[in-house]
Order: structure tokens, then C-alpha cells, then sequence
């Protein structure tokens, strides 16, 4: 066990840009969030889909699992 | 070292600091220690780019750890459901529709059993959370809700499955889609909206041969315009029996009318299609 075992990391709804560019990830013209470097690119979310800058709500594993926010998302999530 | 070691490392923090809660936020200085140096804050605005790109380093370290990286009322709701699935106070209402109702119903269905305990703990959540039923499942998704969390779904749907699966097959493209058995009162409705679809459904109701049919309301403007509705139309009104629950603390106002007479007159001021609820 590490002393970072419990610790966690949240972020504010108004730094989701940032958190966006800190998981080289942008969002295009249209709010739909997309690769930083291949714009043409859209990153989905679980559910196949992709996903708005306001429909974002966090990531897991590296950055390869895009959660959605929503109620609907979120309990699907929480019975895998 | 682990990723908070870095992060500590990162920002000349003391190594024996027992941090359990990092918040990146936009606002603030660089870093700041809270809540007895258990919290760090992290303004993510004002690093420059080589802090950054460390910080993108230690994120990913972190989310390499397997843990998530969360909106904080994101993660407050997914701890939430967690904990809702644990307790899982609703799996026998679930359990019962399982098998006789289509999976996406089931689905709202599920999520609407959610947002009704909330609407008894933590009412301030109920329109982010209707909203976000309404987004995946339409107004079907709504209704579903509407009727949910009014208590039809144990209380009427069950009892109707139980005595007649035929009936209940028939009732439930009626009842869902179009919630003919409950007008719900919302903020933005007219009086005279409230009076034709109260009408309306009241025919729809006696067409199908349900005996009664209920008007509800939340909050003090739409049950101050349902009693005004009652007293206006008093006459069109005294030909049914109804009864009338009503909490004033919770602000919560239920309308029984049982549809044993007819009525003299159309409530509703147009014409409307019986058959076409809207």
C-alpha cells in the first residue's frame, strides 16, 4: 500500500477544457470533444458515442474510458 | 514515489503531507493547501506549459492507477449510485416490470425509482435529473418519471398485471406513452392547458374502462392553479366523487376523481380527439 492509495482527483466543471487539453483532447466548433492532434476524430464515450464538452464528466484508465455526466451514463456505469 | 508524490514533489509540498483530496480547479493561486492541508487545490489556468506537461505526467500516472478522474458532482452521483445499487431498495419493483415491460422502459424505469428518492432527500437534484431522463428516453422517458415517482407503477401497474396480463398489455401503450391515467401539473402550463387535458383524459379513461383518473401538482403555483381549477369549475367537477391529498409542507397536491358519472358538459374549451392525448 502507498499513501497515494486513497487519495483522489476531482475537477471543477469549468476546468473541464483544461482537463481536456491535459488528455490531449480538444474541443471543435461544434462543443463535440475530439482528438488534439486529429481533429477529424471524435472521442466516444463507453456507450460508443460521442460526446459534448457538457456532456463530459471524467475519464478512467488512462484517459481511454470518456464518462458522460448524465444520470442515465452514470447508472449504467456504476452496474458494470 | 506514486503519482502524489510527484504532484507533492511538483509543487515543493512537503512529503509527509497527508493529502486525500486534489481539486483542479481555474480560479486561485498555482496551489493552495485546505481543510488542514488535506485538500489541494490546483489552478490549472495558471500554469505554464512545462508545468503542465508535468502535470499531464502525474494525471496519467494517476489515472493509470485505475482510479477515475471526475467532475466533482459527477463523482458525487456515481458514488451515489453505487451506494443506491448496494442498498438496492427498488430490485423487487424492477424485478416484477423485468420481464413484461421493453428493456428501454425498464431503463427509465430504473433511473426514475432513482430520482424519487432524491425527490424525498435532496430535492435540488429532481430537474437535472428529470432532464437527464427525458434527454435518453424522450417524453416517453418523462412520463415514465411522472408516473414513477407519483407511485403508479406499484400501486396500478402491478395490481393491473396481476388481475390481467391482456389488460395490462392493452393499458400499458396508453398509460405510457400518453399517461392518459394522470394529468401532472409543470410550471409552465396554462389553466386552460390544465382544463382540456383534465377533460380529456377523463374521456380517455372512461373509453378504456378505467375507473378513475388523477391530477397532480408540485410546488405552490401549480397547486394554488389546481384548487383554482376545482373552485372555476366547481359544476363540471361536482359530478364525480373525488378525493384530495394534499401535503402543504412538501408543497404536494393530489386530485382523485372517480368516473362513475357523466359530465354535462366538455371541460375543455376545443375539441379535441379522445384518442389523441398529445
Amino acid at each position: 500500500m502507498t499513501m497515494d492509495e486513497g487519495a483522489v482527483i476531482v475537477f471543477d466543471k469549468n476546468a473541464r477544457k483544461e482537463i481536456l487539453d491535459l488528455l490531449d483532447k480538444s474541443v471543435n466548433d461544434e462543443g463535440i470533444i475530439v482528438e488534439k492532434e486529429d481533429p477529424d476524430v471524435h472521442v466516444l464515450a463507453i456507450d460508443g458515442t460521442e460526446l459534448t464538452l457538457d456532456e463530459f464528466g471524467g475519464v478512467k484508465k488512462g484517459s481511454e474510458v470518456f464518462i458522460k455526466s448524465d444520470l442515465v451514463s452514470l447508472m449504467r456505469l456504476a452496474r458494470r | 514515489m506514486g503519482w502524489l508524490g510527484s504532484l507533492k514533489a511538483f509543487f515543493h509540498i512537503e512529503v509527509g503531507t497527508r493529502i486525500t483530496n486534489v481539486y483542479y480547479t481555474h480560479y486561485g493561486d498555482k496551489y493552495e493547501l485546505r481543510d488542514g492541508d488535506q485538500a489541494l487545490l490546483v489552478n490549472l489556468n495558471a500554469l505554464n506549459n512545462d508545468e503542465k506537461k508535468q502535470l499531464r505526467t502525474i494525471t496519467r500516472e494517476y489515472l493509470d492507477t485505475g482510479k477515475f478522474l471526475l467532475e466533482a458532482k459527477t463523482k458525487s452521483l456515481l458514488e451515489d449510485l453505487y451506494d443506491y445499487n448496494k442498498r438496492s431498495p427498488n430490485s423487487s419493483i424492477l424485478g416484477f416490470f423485468r420481464d413484461i415491460i421493453p428493456p428501454a422502459d425498464l431503463e427509465a424505469l430504473d433511473a426514475s425509482l432513482y430520482l424519487r428518492e432524491k425527490f424525498i432527500s435532496d430535492r435540488t437534484s429532481v430537474p437535472q435529473l428529470k432532464y437527464d431522463i427525458v434527454k435518453n428516453f424522450g417524453n416517453r422517458g418523462g412520463n415514465i418519471a411522472n408516473l414513477c415517482t407519483a407511485g403508479y407503477f406499484e400501486n396500478f401497474l402491478m395490481n393491473l398485471y396481476n388481475s390481467s396480463p391482456e389488460q395490462f398489455k392493452r393499458l400499458y401503450e396508453l398509460i405510457v406513452p400518453k399517461s392518459i391515467i394522470a394529468v401532472f401539473v409543470y410550471h409552465d402550463m396554462r389553466k386552460e392547458d390544465i382544463k382540456r387535458e383534465i377533460d380529456l383524459k377523463i374521456r380517455l379513461c372512461k373509453r378504456y374502462g378505467i375507473p378513475f383518473m388523477h391530477i397532480h401538482g408540485i410546488g405552490k403555483d401549480n397547486t394554488k392553479k389546481i384548487k383554482e381549477i376545482l373552485a372555476e369549475e366547481s359544476e363540471y367537477f361536482s359530478y364525480y366523487q373525488k378525493r384530495i391529498f394534499e401535503d402543504e409542507g412538501k408543497g404536494i397536491l393530489a386530485v382523485e376523481l372517480l368516473l362513475s358519472n357523466q359530465p354535462p358538459t366538455d371541460l375543455g374549451k376545443e375539441n379535441d380527439d379522445p384518442t389523441d392525448p398529445g
